[in-house]
């Protein structure tokens, strides 16, 4: 027990360093420093936990006290490498997002500071939470920054879009709520400890993995629930998308991981082939129309459907490879794919257009822009040496040891993903020039400066660091998966 | 001595309410008016707190009609808690009106919050009547406040018809009771088998009675009518403390119908499908019927009916999970409803826009960002959203509901809250994400408000995050 609450401190910091940001309503540029200085506090705490507590094994931080002794719900946060690592993402991305948000919010940006760091609070919260109660409460908190983030700076679609994921998201949580309650009144003690050591049995367990999984799937996404993504990605604001993709989806996957599997591990056994078929169906349906897609923005995040499904496949391949193929992938995707919506973000920044008909032949006008773009367009696709190519490689190998034809699908599936990379590249970078990339409209087009080179590089950088030296992230989430193997049944 | 200490609250009111009339009409001295009564509210809700929960009164007459229980604990000084804030809230509004001179108006203010003490903490049928009556009464002038709007005398005359008659209803209610079980006393005469049917009978009248003040379906559809038509402060009166103060009157007979320690209470298993009849409807109908509406302030009637009906749940499961789900949804609610109208009171306060539909609140986020935040928060709560007391009380009431064994009755629930989510994020969506081209004044908050706004959003947070205080409030209740 460490006498410096520092898991509490990495909840709350941001929520109230964006609160006095609010109080510099007045003046954008003060608000927007004193955001930007607590989100690198918050970077520099994460970081400094490594060196603090080393860097494998069970890391385990907690802190705990009772919060509502006659509901026996305690405030209990926990810390483990897989915590750690989304964590160190969620951090690392919104420190990444102020800086892409530097130029493009300009009404209300100490108010669009403060969501982007309430929204941090809330996913923080749902990674470190080990009550279920308390999980629940952060999961809930989460949508309300995010419904403003996309609802008050997202394009012209954004009404829509913010409450489509609002209610999508609420109406799928409000199950879970009743399934949460089911345990709180079964048990004593709803600590992840207590509820993974005695799994609930009989009829409630089937009624309570369903409400769990329903819930997890729609923040996912998982087909057919994922239809408020491609909304919500396109018409959020770059950093909104950086941040959906890179924490909110994560905070689903990461929940299946840290309680569904744990808690009802023979329902989900069970279900197994129908869920790892549904993540197949994800990954095909939304490579396809990826495919069809005209928006530059919306064809990213149907691209976000696909690498999400395949990652809910590998982790109902019930194998141990697969596992730690899917949390690579987690990453990987949060880092290359929030790299390509930030890359799209610029380039509407620049010409007001996300059609891939007025782009093309970019190359020649921004070869900085276009290098990179072309980086992430490949890195996203698989290429060896790059982050996603570790994840897929994994999966593939440990699923077809469970589902040979599953993988094999799969395989067909990344390699539809490969087309739409190239439509993508075809349609901005690369390709003839079209409406707003040719001519005086070209010349008037400037390529990218310091700021936006520094975004890139640092996301480039961890997408190297990952694709050539995984077992880095290994190591630190070796501890937790082994122990969510080992609770599998048979 | 004992006896004039528990009497106390309710001494201080009436002495407020002669000193009103008295400086109003005898001495013209209106000028102070708004703050004796403030004061006088403080007082009474500080005499609460010292003198509850006490022994009973020595003295017979008070006895029969005075419970000094933790019951009455918790909502005297609740109830007056509320009416204070809700006279911050009046206090801008009354100056733009042009009312702060009008002396009848803070005295029936003050004969609401006494009726309001009486039927919480009556012991007796005699009181329980004679508080709702002493509620009632003053809210019909109340909501006619405004002399020449058609709109607010519509209101008045539609809530003193079907008011009137709820009341004779319940009294007819009371009646029968009496004849049934030959006391007055609330406890005794729900408590024992004799003359059960007749009994039976009458409770069923005085649970339609309270329904109609509770605006549970198919008695509710006064609600949305008569918010719309009432000042904004009115309406904020009639949907926090009215109704808690009646919800306590519906606790505590439920309570006296199945004390939690005798095995099995006769008259329970009769009235338990009444109530998940009334829980389930209510839900649903009021949700729907919320879900169609444009205005906000009819949406919110409709949703604070919703609200009555989730609160049903907590009372019909009273006796396994014990009264703290609803004692706290009861304070929850009250302040949730509060937040909400007095957040359109002053969003309305500079008298440029007339705050009625959704579209009137559209780019008023960023024009009145204090008063807009508070209206952002109730709606929240309301929702259900953590981390707020809409949010933990839901939590509470669905466990209770759990725990009860009533599984479809919270399906049924959790399905209406779903289809709230929509209406209520709807009129988010006007505050803060529709632009408007109007050009607003700047928002100027008085002290007054300013507090009344701090008030409700901390209690709105800090009841969300820190339950425990009124959980054991409950606790006492069961194991004194």
């Amino acid at each position: 027990m460490h006498v410096f609450p520092l898991l509490t401190t990495l909840i709350f910091l941001p929520l109230f360093g964006g609160m006095a940001g609010l109080f510099f309503r007045r003046n954008p540029a003060q608000a927007r420093f004193i955001c930007l200085l607590t989100a690198l506090i918050e970077l520099v705490l994460v970081l400094g936990v490594i060196p603090l507590y080393g860097w494998s094994g069970p890391m385990q931080l907690t802190e705990r006290f009772a919060w509502i002794p006659s509901l026996h719900v305690q405030y209990s946060l926990g810390m483990d490498g897989l915590s750690y690592l989304l964590v160190l993402l969620t951090a690392l991305l919104v420190v990444l997002g102020m800086l892409t948000s530097w130029k493009e919010i300009q009404e209300d940006t100490a108010a669009f500071y403060t969501l982007l760091l309430a929204s941090m609070s809330t996913a923080v919260g749902v990674f470190l939470a080990r009550d279920l109660l308390l999980f629940y409460f952060f999961w809930e908190a989460q949508l309300i920054p995010m419904f403003f983030i996309i609802g008050r700076y997202g394009h012209e679609k954004r009404r829509y879009a913010a409450l489509k994921f609002f209610v999508f998201s609420m109406v799928g949580g409000l199950p879970m709520l009743l399934a949460v309650i089911w345990l709180m009144i079964n048990g004593q003690d709803i600590s992840l400890a207590a509820l993974s050591a005695v799994p609930v049995q009989g009829a409630l367990q089937v009624y309570c993995a369903v409400a769990f999984m329903l819930a997890f799937a729609v923040k996912t996404p998982l087909l057919p629930v994922h239809t408020w993504l491609p909304d919500a990605h396109t018409q959020a604001p770059t950093a909104g998308s950086l941040l959906l993709a890179g924490v909110l989806l994560k905070t689903g996957a990461y929940a299946i991981l840290r309680w569904a599997l744990p808690l009802f591990p023979d329902i989900l056994a069970a279900a197994a082939p129908w869920l790892a078929g549904l993540g197949l169906a994800g990954l095909f349906y939304a490579s396809w129309t990826a495919l069809a897609q005209r928006d530059a923005k919306r064809l990213v995040a149907y691209s976000s459907v696909a690498h999400m499904g395949l990652i809910i496949f590998a982790m109902f391949a019930h194998n141990r490879l697969g596992l730690s193929g899917a949390v690579v992938q987690m990453v990987s995707h949060a880092l290359t794919t929030g790299a390509l919506f930030v890359m799209v973000g610029m380039l509407a920044e620049r010409f007001h257009s996300r059609e891939l008909a007025d782009f093309g032949g970019l190359w020649s006008t921004m070869p900085l822009f276009g290098g990179f773009f072309m980086f992430f367009a490949v890195a996203s696709a698989g290429l060896p040496g790059l982050s996603n190519f570790v994840g897929e490689l994994f999966i593939m190998i440990g699923s077809f040891k469970v589902y040979p034809v599953g993988a094999s699908l799969a395989f067909c599936g990344i390699v539809v993903g490969l087309a739409y990379v190239l439509r993508l590249l075809q349609g901005t970078v690369l390709g003839a020039p079209g409406r707003l990339s040719g001519g005086d409209a070209a010349a008037a087009a400037t390529d990218l400066d310091g700021r936006e080179i520094l975004i890139l590089s640092v996301l480039a950088l961890a997408v190297l660091l990952v694709g050539l030296h995984p077992s880095l992230l290994l190591k630190l989430v070796q501890q937790p998966l082994d122990a969510l193997a080992a609770h599998w049944p048979g | 001595m004992n006896d004039i200490l528990i009497f106390s609250p309710h001494l201080v009111l009436t002495l407020g309410i002669l000193l009103c009339f008295g400086l109003g009409v005898v001495f013209k001295w209106p000028r102070g008016l708004y703050a004796i009564t403030l004061c006088v509210t403080i007082l009474a809700g500080t005499m609460a707190l010292l003198a509850y929960p006490g022994p009973p009164p020595v003295n017979t007459g008070l006895r029969s009609m005075l419970a000094t229980g933790p019951l009455s604990a918790y909502f005297l000084p609740l109830l007056c808690a509320l009416s204070t804030v809700i006279l911050l809230l009046f206090g801008p509004y009354l100056k733009r009106e042009g009312h702060a001179h009008e002396d009848e108006l803070y005295a029936l203010f003050l004969s609401a919050l006494l009726g309001g003490l009486l039927l919480a903490g009556g012991r007796s049928w005699l009181a329980f009547f004679l508080g709702l009556e002493l509620l009632s009464l003053p809210l019909y002038v109340l909501i006619a406040l405004r002399k020449t709007d058609a709109g607010g005398n519509e209101a008045s005359m539609k809530y003193f018809a079907m008011g009137a008659t709820a009341s004779a209803v319940l009294l007819f209610g009371i009646a029968l009771i009496y004849a049934g079980s030959g006391t007055l006393d609330i406890a005794a005469s729900l408590g024992q088998p004799e003359g059960a049917a007749t009994v039976l009978l009458g409770l069923g009248m005085v649970i339609a009675g309270l329904a109609f003040k509770l605006s549970i379906a198919p008695f509710h559809l006064w609600a949305p009518d008569v918010y719309r038509g009432a000042p904004a402060p009115v309406a904020a009166l009639l949907t926090s403390s009215v109704k808690a103060a009646a919800a306590a009157g519906l606790l505590r007979i439920a309570l006296a119908m199945s004390p939690p320690l005798v095995m099995d209470p006769p008259l329970w298993p009769a009235t338990v499908p009444m109530l998940w009849a009334l829980a389930a409807l209510t839900m649903l109908a009021a949700n729907l019927a919320a879900l169609v509406q444009t205005s906000v302030k009819r949406m919110l009637g409709f949703s604070s009916a919703a609200h009555m009906g989730y609160m049903l749940m907590g009372i019909l499961c009273v006796r396994e999970a014990g009264p703290g789900p609803v004692m706290y949804y009861a304070a929850a609610l009250a302040v949730m409803d509060l937040g909400a109208f007095g957040a359109l009171t002053l969003l309305d306060s500079q008298k440029d826009v007339a705050v009625d539909s959704l579209d009137s609140l559209h780019g008023l986020g960023r024009a009145r960002p204090w008063a807009a935040a508070l209206l952002a928060i109730s709606l929240a709560a309301l929702a259900g959203l953590p981390p707020t007391a809409g949010f933990t009380g839901k939590l509470l009431l669905f466990r209770a509901t759990l725990v009860g064994g009533y599984d479809w009755l919270a399906f049924i629930g959790i399905a209406g809250a779903a289809v709230s989510v929509f209406y209520y994020l709807r009129a988010l969506a006007a505050l803060y994400i529709e632009d408007t081209q109007t050009r607003y004044n700047a928002e100027r908050l008085i002290v007054s408000s300013g507090v009344a706004v701090f008030l409700v959003m901390v209690a709105l947070i800090g009841l969300g995050l820190l339950p425990s205080p009124v959980l054991h409030a409950a606790t006492l209740l069961l194991h004194p």
